[in-house]
């Protein structure tokens, strides 16, 4: 377990880099944990970030790439419910990523 | 490929009603078409106003209205199960298609593969 | 005598077997799945109310909200209770039956 200090408040993070607790989450948090990741929060990031959180409270569950894609273009509009629009913010596992830094608990399976 | 129908039979708080769950979940993410019917206690799950907290439980009933998202598109609730228990359209929490028994034999008969869990 | 159930009617036949069972002076809890039963416009809330008078009904509250079973719809003799009170009938009965 790693420790990030934000704003004088210590948060713990699993060994993943995952919040030990959701409650630590806010958008400065965010920042630190992107930033880990080696990525510089923008708006374009927050927005997805945002109805990552939305979809998390709706479904609790964390979503896989393809119904993130669905899920992003219902809410942000078809032009950003694409792949290559989240794989560009978030390059990698970009669901698995996206899903980190907006606190989201680690996906408790492969889906 | 294979097409697939899962038949979840079971309350949402048995273990079962879960894993047809993730079983949906997991066959829509590999691109299996896939088509979920609520059947016997399965319509169970359907039930508006769940609050699985009073137990200590995970909310199946807000992972069950994720199905669409994750491209599962067909859902369908047995309607002879639904009026045994007295239920009716009204109380459930997802738009299921109401099937018929004598539609179920088709049903069987249609996908390639079939899973009762 | 309390009878416990914790099976939903619908999977198998205990719930009717433990209804057959039930004498006039005794007491059914239900918990867990069977509180299904009381179901509005359910066959076995029919069968649960035509039991003598003198049956005490009680059912587990937290299971009844955890399955999205409306309060309001319940039988008058339908006793709502919790875990302390649970554990209380367990006491006060001499004997008891988990179906």
């Amino acid at each position: 377990m790693t420790v990030i200090t934000v704003d004088g408040r210590s948060i713990a993070l699993d060994k993943e880099g995952f919040l030990v607790d959701l409650g630590d989450w806010s958008e400065q948090v965010a920042v630190e944990l992107a930033q880990a990741e080696g990525i510089t929060l923008g708006d374009e990031h927050l927005e997805v970030i945002h109805a990552l959180r939305r979809f998390y409270a709706e479904y609790q569950l964390s979503p896989a790439m393809r119904p993130l894609v669905k899920y992003i273009g219902q809410q942000l509009g078809p032009e950003k419910g694409t792949s290559l629009h989240l794989l560009r913010l978030f390059p990698g596992s970009s669901a698995k990523i996206a899903s980190k830094i907006a606190g989201l608990p680690k996906p408790d399976n492969c889906l | 490929m294979k097409s697939l129908l899962i038949i979840s039979r079971h309350p949402p708080a048995r273990l079962a009603a879960r894993e047809a769950l993730d079983l949906a979940l997991a066959a829509a993410a590999f691109g299996v078409p896939t088509a979920v019917l609520f059947m016997d206690d399965g319509v169970l799950q359907l039930l508006k106003g769940q609050d699985a907290t009073q137990i200590n439980r995970k909310s199946l009933a807000a992972n069950l209205q994720a199905l669409p998202l994750f491209g599962v598109e067909e859902i369908m609730v047995c309607q002879h199960s639904m009026g045994e228990r007295g239920l009716g359209g009204a109380q459930c929490l997802l738009d299921a298609r109401p099937v018929e028994s004598a539609e179920i034999a088709a049903l069987l008969d249609h996908y390639d593969q079939v899973v009762t869990l | 005598m309390l009878h416990i159930l914790r099976h939903s009617p619908g999977s198998e036949t205990r719930f009717a077997s433990c209804l057959r069972g039930l004498g006039p002076q005794q007491s059914l809890l239900l918990l867990e799945d069977a509180v299904y039963g009381l179901l509005p416009r359910s066959r076995t809330l029919a069968s649960l109310q035509i039991l003598p008078g003198s049956v005490r009904l009680y059912a587990m509250e937290a299971d009844i909200l955890a399955r999205g079973i409306a309060l309001d719809d319940l039988p008058e003799r339908v006793k709502l209770i919790d875990y302390p009170a649970m554990v209380q009938l367990c006491i006060y009965h001499s004997k008891v039956v988990s179906w």
